[in-house]
């Protein structure tokens, strides 16, 4: 592709330039304790790069030659991917420790916002798979942040080592597809393939990479000691936001692919999915770890989530969109709880520590009732209404099968996640071990932030889907 | 006129529970949360008799309602109303929410304001569900409402209620999931036979869903219902539940919660879904029938009062499971009658046990007796309900079971027959029970004197058997007014029974009514019970 200098349009790529800036005047800024200093900085530069976000809505900035795409879905996906980003930061000015909250997490946190920003704004095989190295490489870096904590250190190494073979397998795919195609643009999905084979070995390999970065089964094994080891900021951070931006590439990969193999590759969309329901699902009944319990139900959830990869055409995209919407609130609301709760301790939180929590912080064992209750997918929160919507999406495109295997996962969740609810609400306290903290903390304010979200989402969703109806045509190849 | 049409009475009706929860967030003591509570409540009961002062009987279709747009990109609607089926449900819901609350007077210790938020909560979910014309809304209501009901449960319940609490949201949880796979099935077919996305309970009564998605519907639907009733064999929640329970969360559970899985049937299987209920009709009465009697037995082996009359209860949803799928007026009105009786009766004897149970301390039968003396009024008010609840003529059970045993005669005469069983068995056990508890000589080992009723108590039991007698004494209020909906709900599943099969005996059923008719003139009943299909 030959690009020349005016093709360049540096304004495309105007939210990752402003994240960049801030992520290198991070480095330099030496925080005080509790983030002070770094904390706000770190939040201007996001909040800063979603108002470019919002100056870049609806003009469509393409850039380097077609290879940035800044369209609408694009932009929606970053926005959320930002919001993340926010909350985590006031988990981490609250969690971590005086001199570990310096200008370099923040730093780290920002190159990932960069990385997935490119993520959701292309629609080039290469520069999603640079993108997904940048979100990657801090990531790796981010979970092994607190380097005294052993399991940490474990969850690092793990993660590292499992996720660069996934991004060589990522790579490979992308050289057979160059090889089928001759180029490495999306765009060559929607034309027959002149080498079918080749094509389903790559989007395979391709599949099963961006399947290991959202954490579906089977391709899940990293993620619980990933989650358990790294400080609970980061977990959090890390169960959503790549999440979305990997979402975002699946939509660009859409429905295009054609030719033989296409059934195959359904196949295996289908088999993902409902591999991480009931693994996720069976295998978080038996966690006795907050964190690791989270962590399989986000392994799960991802599985719920590609019932909407199904249904692309019939508005799976924007069921999709909703359910990454609303999960941002109740699984970093749920983080935000334990982060609030396990703050400056080496021990990972145990469901059985949240005993009689109701009657200490009344509350907070409320919000996180909220978040646990939205996870299930019970009314009126907004977790109900994304289950809800990505059912009936998987409905009409005939996939009735799926979407019963779904139902029952879902009952099979109800368990630990109304497990929670029990603790905190049906044992006597004094088994517990978690300090009391009382007063208006910003950290509080924002679970309260979070938890009226959750119900909005599951009250007035009609809003967001309205937007959503004139957003995605315009992503989705086919549409 | 109270009020005039443009006032949303029924969004005031549901919601106004909700707006007390914010009163009692903002008071601090024990003693005014209990009277917000109670204020609201009782504020609530009063707006739900505006609607039955108002009601025309003679008017089809659903009155009182409100419908904007809500989800608008998926078909749904806010849309709430009522016909002669949720009439009755709604002071009912009302008033036994009142009766929650002064149940409860000073007797929670524990988390009081978490307490009679939930039962607010609760009666805001019940009272919605009851009064939409949405099934999306239906179902929001229908799952918000188990929340609440599962804490009550759970926190505030006997020993082993964390078990209870888990086993009751799991089963109901779970059919209802299935009801909802249901209903968006429902809205696709809506768009199908063109009508558009639509989740809009009226307009899917135009429907005429084909035959092959009849069957399944129709079971996802059932099975969630079914659970609620609950119809044997799915009814092994319930003796855990009420055991566990509160007493007020007992009075609820039995007289509205489980009102709510037959009003589903009326209100989504009978009218959807006309063929697939009328070839499933034997099966379900034939599970109706199987509760009657197996109900009625397990009951006969308890010791546990509490056990005793949640199994009288599996025993009496059946019977009412058997007269509205019989098909004829005589079962349906019975059915829908039944529903109230039932809820007064039943919720009256949870009160009552809960009552013994403060002040005993055990519901053990064998270790109460001869109480009758040391409690009169408790006692009096015990063997009225126990009355009301095994069918003595004059009493308000006495209307409904006659009618539902009058339509399951109708139907087959030796359904009726073993149906019938239910007058026998009920009086045993029920007798028995008062006889072991209030008579014989007192087994206790407990000889000093035993409070009386309360003044809470009796402000919950003199209306209540007020309503029992006034029932029982002047039914054709309650008949009139669902005469219009149970015809429109038996013909629907009628004509195509008749098209499918002539398994129905006209002449044996003719025989039963003739019969039956005589009965009721001998004891001088109005004639306006009988009016004809």
């Amino acid at each position: 592709m030959n690009m020349i200098l005016s093709d360049v349009n540096l304004t495309s790529l105007l939210p990752e330039f402003i994240l960049l800036a801030g992520a290198t005047v991070l480095l330099f800024i030496r925080g005080g304790g509790r983030g002070k200093g770094v904390v706000p900085a770190a939040v201007l530069s996001v909040i800063a790069a979603l108002a470019a976000v919002l100056y870049l809505w609806d003009l469509r900035a393409a850039g380097f030659g077609g290879l940035i795409v800044k369209d609408n879905g694009a932009l929606l996906f970053q926005a959320m991917i930002l919001t993340t980003a926010l909350i985590s930061f006031v988990l981490a000015r609250d969690f971590l420790p005086d001199h570990k909250n310096t200008g370099e997490y923040y730093s780290l946190l920002l190159f990932s916002l960069i990385g997935m920003g490119i993520m959701t704004s292309t629609g080039d095989l290469l520069v999603i798979f640079l993108g997904m190295e940048i979100l990657s490489l801090s990531l790796y870096v981010l979970v092994g942040f607190m380097k005294i904590v052993r399991a940490g250190m474990e969850g690092a190494v793990k993660y590292f080592l499992l996720g660069s073979f996934s991004s060589a397998l990522f790579l490979l795919g992308l050289a057979l597809y160059y090889g089928a195609t001759g180029t490495t643009n999306l765009a060559a999905f929607a034309a027959p393939s002149a080498a079918p084979a080749l094509m389903l070995a790559a989007v395979a390999l391709m599949l099963v990479a961006l399947g290991f970065k959202i954490a579906a089964a089977p391709f899940h094994m990293w993620a619980p000691d990933a989650y358990e080891g790294a400080p609970v900021c980061v977990a959090a951070f890390m169960s959503v936001a790549p999440k979305i931006a990997v979402f975002a590439v699946f939509l660009r990969f859409g429905t295009g692919i054609s030719g033989p193999g296409q059934h195959l590759i359904w196949t295996a969309v289908i088999f993902m999915s409902v591999a991480s329901m009931v693994i996720g699902n069976f295998t978080a009944l038996r966690q006795s770890s907050v964190v690791r319990m989270l962590a399989y139900s986000g392994i799960a959830q991802a599985g719920y989530i590609l019932i909407g990869l199904l249904a692309i055409p019939e508005g799976g995209a924007s069921a999709i969109a909703f359910y990454l919407m609303v999960y941002i609130f109740m699984n970093m609301g749920a983080f935000a709880s334990l982060a609030y709760l396990s703050r400056r301790q080496d021990k990972a939180l145990h469901i059985d520590d949240l005993a009689g929590l109701a009657s200490r912080h009344p509350w907070h064992a409320f919000a996180l009732a909220v978040f646990m209750i939205s996870l299930a997918g019970i009314p009126p929160t907004g977790g109900f209404f994304a289950k809800f919507y990505l059912f009936k999406v998987g409905i009409e495109a005939g996939y009735l099968g799926v979407v019963l295997i779904a139902i029952v996962a879902t009952i099979v969740s109800f368990f630990y996640y109304l497990r929670v609810v029990m603790v905190m609400y049906m044992t006597a306290e004094g088994e517990g071990l978690l300090p009391m903290r009382t007063g208006v903390t910003l950290i509080g304010v924002m679970i309260a932030a979070i938890v009226i979200m959750t119900f909005l989402a599951g009250i007035m969703p009609d809003q967001f889907l309205r937007s959503a109806a004139t957003v995605f045509p315009s992503i989705i190849p086919g549409m | 006129m109270l009020f005039n049409a443009d006032i949303p009475i029924l969004t005031l009706i549901v919601f106004l529970p909700l707006a007390g929860v914010l009163g009692v967030l903002a008071t601090r003591s024990r003693q005014w949360i209990q009277v917000v509570a109670l204020v609201t409540t009782l504020a609530t009961f009063v707006l739900t008799l505006l609607p039955l002062m108002q009601f025309r009987p003679e008017q089809a279709g659903f009155q009182f309602v409100e419908k904007v747009p809500w989800i608008a990109a998926l078909g749904i609607s806010y849309h709430l109303g009522i016909d002669g089926l949720s009439l009755f449900l709604l002071p009912l819901t009302g008033f036994l929410s009142v009766a929650a609350i002064l149940v409860s007077w000073n007797k929670i210790h524990l988390k009081e304001k978490a307490y009679f938020i939930s039962f607010l909560v609760l009666e805001t979910g019940i009272l919605g569900v009851f009064a939409s014309l949405d099934a999306f809304l239906f179902y929001v209501f229908w799952e918000a409402m188990l929340i609440p009901m599962f804490l009550i449960i759970g926190i505030w319940g006997s020993e082993n209620r964390r078990y209870a609490a888990l086993k009751f949201i799991i089963y109901t949880m779970a059919g209802s999931v299935f009801l909802l796979i249901g209903l968006i099935l429902m809205a696709f077919l809506s768009r199908q036979l063109g009508f558009g996305f639509s989740f809009d309970m009226v307009s899917w009564l135009a429907l005429k869903v084909p035959s092959h998605y009849q069957y399944g519907i129709f079971l996802l639907f059932f099975v969630a219902f079914a659970i609620k009733v609950p119809i044997f064999p799915f009814h092994t929640w319930l003796p855990d539940a009420h055991v566990e329970a509160p007493t007020a969360g007992s009075v609820i559970l039995a007289g509205v919660l489980l009102k709510m899985g037959i009003y589903g049937i009326l209100r989504f299987c009978l009218p959807l879904l006309p063929e697939a209920a009328a070839y499933f009709t034997p099966a379900i009465i034939a599970l109706g029938v199987i509760g009657v009697i197996y109900g009625a037995f397990v009951a006969f082996a308890q010791d546990d009062l509490k056990k005793l009359v949640a199994y009288s209860s599996v025993s009496h949803m059946g019977l009412i499971v058997v007269g509205v799928m019989a098909g004829n007026m005589a079962g349906m009105k019975g059915g829908i009658i039944q529903m109230v009786n039932h809820g007064l009766s039943t919720g009256a004897l949870f009160i009552l046990v809960g009552a013994l149970y403060e002040r005993q301390k055990t519901r053990d039968m064998n270790k109460l007796g001869g109480l009758a003396a040391r409690v009169p009024i408790l006692a009096t008010f015990f063997v009225i309900m126990t009355l009301s609840s095994l069918g003595l003529p004059g009493l308000n059970g006495f209307v409904g079971e006659f009618l539902l045993l009058l339509g399951a005669f109708r139907y087959e005469w030796w359904i009726g027959a073993l149906s019938a069983t239910t007058l026998i068995l009920g009086a045993v056990y029920m007798l028995w029970m008062v006889q072991r508890v209030f008579f014989e000589t007192d087994r206790s080992g407990r000889p000093g004197a035993v409070a009386d009723l309360s003044l809470g108590e009796k402000l919950v039991m003199i209306p209540l058997t007020l309503l029992v007698f006034f029932i029982g004494l002047y039914p054709s209020y309650l008949t009139d007014r669902v005469e219009t909906i149970s015809r429109q709900l038996i013909s629907a599943p009628a004509i195509k029974a008749a098209c499918l099969s002539a398994a129905a005996n006209p002449v044996q059923s003719n025989l039963a009514q003739v019969e039956s008719f005589e009965l009721l003139m001998k004891l001088g009943k109005s004639s306006s019970l009988l009016s004809q299909e």
